[in-house]
């Protein structure tokens, strides 16, 4: 129990209060925080109505490092009321998600400046934020650059969103940097960017997260079936030699050849996900090889058993 | 080593012998026994705890001591979803709430997970899915906010009742 907490409750003892008998009153704090433990976010909010020592508990730093909201689909409306509410510095990773039912489109509903501005504001120590199916793209009032997010993040999930991803309309794309930040490296801090199932996801758009983001250790592609192996898209994977060290490519379009340029550059790689990629051979098993990091590889069952036979003829 | 016995004594004075195994299952006894390398002759006592209470402790322990040891526990396995309760503990926790709140007390004591974990379920599942009033019925519990804090309360509970 953080210090906080225990500050308050000789404060709340000094003052007068109604007796309370029931048995339950027998546990001490630290087992009705193991209880809470088992509560969504609503239901500890709704265990805050009852007394002051279950809402003394409920608000505990402890249950709000995390306030995962993906459990239930919440209208942005409500959404940006909950951020209104519950603010809380302890914060340090958030996930939402959109649904898809936005106005009965079966779209997602869209990642407003609204609710933007609101997560900066009262998480001002979010390190990790999930959005899920959200809209950056068609609606007007969707953030259209990703500039826009909060800077401060270590990880950055951006799971089965639309973006617009193509400059060869000439707009603006989701990935390029902003004006407003065209003197400093808006995500200097990001280690972890992933697009898991943002299908529309392009490989003309990727070139531009090095200036983003120079620093991940983590990218995440996966069933991102747009992505093409262009010879822009495998320079910006190899630009992270330095710091890469998990790749998820699943469902992909990338080749043999991808593969053969990643492993000649990205040595420091300890997972490589390349399950179901179409193109992918068993012949690209003897360039995997070389990558002495790997510690997990992902792949449909040919390549992986191939993989691990001649790993272990190896040793 | 299997069969092997050690003595326990309850609060209330009874003694208690307990196959090793199962007692072990006790991180607070596995400790007395090998870091602390009491005889294993000694008779332990524990203090916190009564017969009753204790026997239901070693009818648990007994009935999951060949259990897989639990995952570590992290954000990502931390269970929200509480309806999976085995139905051998459903039936074993078809107790008054007295004896509920004296379990999760000997299984914090005691230091056994498992047992922690079901009782603390339970007793979760008791608030969910209820209204403020059915859980204050269910606990005992009394209404001892202010008028300040009904207030707050109330502008909190809007967030819940609007989705």
């Amino acid at each position: 129990m953080s210090l906080n907490t225990r500050i308050k409750r000789k404060k709340e003892l000094r003052e007068e209060y109604i007796e309370q008998n029931g048995l339950i009153f027998q546990l001490p704090d630290e087992t009705l925080l193991s209880i809470f433990k088992y509560l969504t976010i609503d239901e500890l909010i709704h265990a805050a109505s009852i007394c002051k020592w279950f809402r003394r508990i409920a608000y505990d730093d402890e249950f709000w490092t995390t306030i995962d909201l993906t459990s239930k689909v919440y209208s942005n409306r409500v959404l940006l009321k909950f951020l209104r509410r519950f603010p809380r510095d302890c914060t340090e990773v958030l996930k939402i998600s959109g649904g898809l039912h936005h106005n009965n489109s079966g779209k997602p509903p869209p990642y407003t400046e609204q609710l933007n501005s609101l997560i900066q504001i009262s998480y001002p120590n979010l390190r990790y934020l999930y959005l899920s199916q959200y809209d950056f793209h068609i609606n007007q009032t969707a953030i259209r650059n990703i500039t826009y997010l909060p800077s401060n993040l270590y990880g950055l999930y951006l799971n089965k969103c639309e973006m617009l991803t193509t400059n060869l309309s000439g707009g603006l794309n989701f990935l390029q940097i902003s004006q407003k930040f065209q003197k400093k490296i808006p995500f200097q801090q990001l280690q972890i960017l992933s697009f898991e199932n943002s299908s529309c996801l392009k490989s003309e758009s990727i070139h531009y997260l090095i200036d983003l983001c120079p620093n991940l250790i983590e990218i995440n592609f996966n069933g991102c079936f747009r992505i093409i192996p262009t010879r822009i898209f495998i320079n910006t994977l190899i630009s992270y030699s330095n710091t890469l060290r998990r790749l998820y490519l699943s469902e992909t379009q990338i080749t043999d050849d991808t593969i053969h340029s990643i492993c000649r550059k990205l040595k420091r790689l300890n997972i490589l996900n390349i399950k179901n990629c179409k193109h992918i051979t068993k012949n690209i098993v003897e360039n995997l090889l070389t990558l002495k990091q790997l510690q997990k590889l992902i792949a449909n069952d040919d390549i992986q058993n191939f993989y691990n036979q001649r790993k272990n003829e190896e040793n | 080593m299997a069969g092997h016995k050690i003595k326990l004594q309850s609060n209330d004075g009874d003694i208690f012998d307990v196959e090793v195994e199962i007692a072990k299952l006790s991180i607070t006894i596995k400790t007395m026994l090998e870091d602390l390398s009491m005889n294993e002759e000694e008779i332990i006592p524990l203090p916190n705890i009564n017969s009753a209470i204790f026997k239901k402790v070693i009818q648990w322990t007994t009935h999951h001591k060949d259990d897989p040891p639990l995952p570590p526990e992290d954000d990502e396995n931390r269970e929200k979803n509480t309806n999976d309760i085995s139905s051998w503990d459903q039936e074993f926790l078809k107790v008054d709430q007295g004896t509920l709140f004296e379990l999760i007390l000997a299984a914090n004591y005691l230091d056994i997970k498992g047992l922690l974990d079901v009782t603390c379920t339970s007793v979760a599942n008791m608030i969910k899915g209820k209204t403020s009033e059915e859980i204050r019925q269910t606990f005992n519990i009394k209404n001892d906010f202010t008028p300040q804090e009904e207030e707050q309360i109330k502008k909190e509970n809007e967030w819940c009742e609007n989705k």
